[in-house]
């Protein structure tokens, strides 16, 4: 019976993406059936009490397990040291540049390869001044209905804007770049090849920060 | 970011962790106060961290905050250190 889970998991169109669905992949069934067994027993608390904060509570702390699951069983490539720049200007005075790896473009572009063997490891460049209505997103590996409804979940272009006319940041960089972060056997590519070259345009814009957003 | 695990191995120099769903790191479409409460805390990270591979975990639970409420307290905190208020 808890194997059951399996179909009821991935089948609602909402849930496919969703955290909860990692409890799938490498529980036992013994695992399984508790996991069952305590959402039940909250959802019924929570009727009788009105608390469904505690049937949330419940979720996240099986998201929490599940994820923890998944990673330990995933293969990490390996990245030796943690490069560092200190940070040499109050935010006020900074040129902060926003980048995304959530798969961001602008209408007119070409849209990401989602069927490109190992990944799509380009990039695209977004100006600033680019209208909101004019953002586009492609993606496999996550839920793009957020930034659909609204780009700044994702790509927060509108809210550095603001800081920026606000002063809380000193300037928004010129150009922003997105990349499409699903990248499995071509990660080599992005590492040797296309994040330099960004990494090296962010610092031919002279910026003094990068506000990087993962998906 | 949104995997805990992804951080420890890419190590990036500075990260804040968000418990958010997948596909919305600054939190719900629509939500301004939301989004910019996780950028002002990304940008406090960046100026106060001061050791490579720092992770700041945001304490958030998603929906169950009250954004506008956070956004006005700290507006309220600095007219009080900037003597406005």
């Amino acid at each position: 019976m808890p194997s059951e889970l399996d179909d009821i998991l991935k089948s609602p169109r909402d849930a496919a993406f969703s955290r909860i669905r990692y409890v799938t992949l490498h529980a036992t069934e013994e695992q399984k059936a508790g996991f069952l067994r305590e959402l039940y027993l909250a959802a019924v608390q929570a009727k009788d009490t009105g608390q469904w904060e505690n049937v949330v509570e419940k979720l996240e702390e099986w998201e929490g397990w599940a994820m923890s699951e998944f990673n330990s069983h995933a293969v990490a490539p390996t990245v030796e040291g943690i490069p560092w720049s200190a940070v040499g200007k109050p935010l006020n005075k900074s040129r902060i540049a926003l980048v995304t790896t959530g798969g961001i473009y602008v209408e007119g572009q070409e849209p990401y390869d989602l069927d490109k063997q190992g990944g799509d490891f380009s990039f695209r460049e977004i100006p600033k001044d680019t209208s909101i209505d004019q953002l586009r997103v492609n993606h496999r590996g996550y839920d793009i209905s957020g930034p659909e409804a609204d780009m700044n979940c994702v790509f927060p272009l509108e809210r550095l804007l603001e800081m920026e006319t606000e002063g809380a940041i000193g300037e928004l960089a010129p150009i922003a770049y997105s990349f499409m972060g699903l990248i499995n056997a071509n990660t080599n590519s992005l590492v040797e090849d296309t994040a330099p070259e960004v990494a090296r345009r962010l610092k031919q814009a002279e910026v003094d920060a990068v506000f990087i957003t993962a998906t | 970011m949104m995997f805990k695990e992804v951080e420890e191995y890419i190590k990036p120099p500075r990260v804040v962790h968000v418990r958010f769903p997948f596909g919305r790191p600054l939190g719900e479409p629509g939500d301004t106060d939301q989004q910019r409460v996780i950028i002002e805390d990304s940008l406090e990270a960046l100026a106060n961290t001061t050791t490579a591979g720092t992770v700041v975990e945001l304490p958030y639970r998603w929906r169950r905050e009250d954004y506008a409420a956070i956004r006005m307290s700290r507006e309220e905190m600095t007219k009080i250190r900037l003597g406005t208020g």
